[in-house]
């Protein structure tokens, strides 16, 4: 009789006890699925901005032909220049890169010279065979970089006359490359970086 | 002033795990930190700044104007000095480095403006204490 109650009893409890397992079971695999979609729309809205955020970054540094060997001599055959006497200028380089995940379109770079030095401009481009469009503009130049695709870089490399360089600043080059500039900008469609050099 | 050379203080900055607080560069508000680098005898190697335009709705003509006219500008922030335990606020005039903006290519266009700067004085912020506020 004893063994009959409890046989009837575990047979009444045990699909009661399964609800229950089954329930938590469904909780925790909602809770799972809620955050795994979660997640994803937050990975999504972050890729998302990336790629929606172009990033040129500008840099200017001193040298030219020694310190880039390879793009300086590409440069200079670009601009049609044989035996180019690199050694009768003071170099500076500025690097165009983009550094976001889509091609930068229409690229201007603006020397301002406020010291009204007029440097020798040879560019090395990413885009196959481009040689480079300088224009002067009001207190220095305007340089035409085309288009720059993703994880690219433009060089851009200014000589300055070493005649033409104050002495005081000719002579300790690597620390006074500043001096010759008030600006360099870059600017395209949905992007705009400046640097400011020492120049007044 | 420093030099160019791998001058990205704003990627440098946030690798050296800068945290920015509430800050005003030229007058304008916005979100900044002058942060001092030190070596391992806690001796200044660099100090470099870095702030964005909180609000950029149609004022970024205005930042460039103001940040491009006059190159000393006062910064007054957050000064993130790992020597002191606890973030201070600063108040020191600086030499804008450069200055970047872009537009999200999204509908919404928003832009993004981001300053980086140096002191003027480095050796004034190396020693902080005249210039906490």
């Amino acid at each position: 009789m004893t063994t009959s109650t409890s046989a009837r009893s575990e047979a009444q409890g045990s699909p009661t006890w399964v609800l229950w397992l089954f329930g938590i079971a469904l909780v925790v695999l909602f809770i799972w699925l809620w955050n795994t979609a979660n997640s994803a729309k937050s990975t999504a809205e972050a890729n998302a901005a990336l790629l929606a955020q172009p990033q040129v970054e500008l840099d200017y540094l001193v040298g030219g032909p020694t310190r880039f060997p390879e793009e300086f001599q590409e440069a200079a055959e670009d601009a049609e220049i044989e035996n180019f006497a690199s050694e009768e200028f003071l170099w500076t380089t500025a690097l165009i890169s983009n550094e976001g995940l889509g091609e930068v379109q229409d690229i201007t770079l603006t020397v301002d010279l406020p010291s009204g030095a007029e440097p020798t401009v040879l560019a090395s481009l990413p885009s196959f065979g481009s040689s480079v469009d300088v224009e002067p503009a009001e207190g220095g130049l305007e340089i035409d970089l085309r288009d720059i695709g993703d994880g690219e870089t433009a060089m851009v490399f200014l000589g300055y006359d070493r005649g033409a360089v104050p002495e005081e600043v000719s002579v300790n080059w690597a620390r006074s490359y500043e001096a010759l500039l008030g600006s360099l900008t870059v600017e395209a469609d949905d992007v705009e970086e400046t640097l400011f050099g020492r120049g007044v | 002033m420093m030099g160019f050379e791998n001058l990205n203080l704003r990627k440098e900055a946030l690798s050296q795990g800068a945290s920015t607080g509430d800050a005003k560069l030229a007058g304008l508000p916005g979100k900044g930190t002058l942060q001092v680098w030190r070596g391992q005898r806690e001796d200044v190697l660099r100090i470099v700044g870095t702030w964005r335009l909180e609000d950029d709705s149609g004022r970024l003509g205005k930042v460039r104007e103001a940040l491009a006219d006059s190159k000393a500008v006062v910064y007054d922030g957050v000064l993130d000095d790992p020597a002191q335990a606890d973030k201070k606020r600063v108040r020191a005039e600086v030499y804008v480095t450069s200055i970047g903006s872009y537009q999200r290519r999204t509908e919404d266009g928003r832009t993004y403006c981001f300053v980086n700067f140096v002191p003027s004085d480095p050796e004034g912020v190396a020693g902080w204490r005249k210039l906490l506020t």
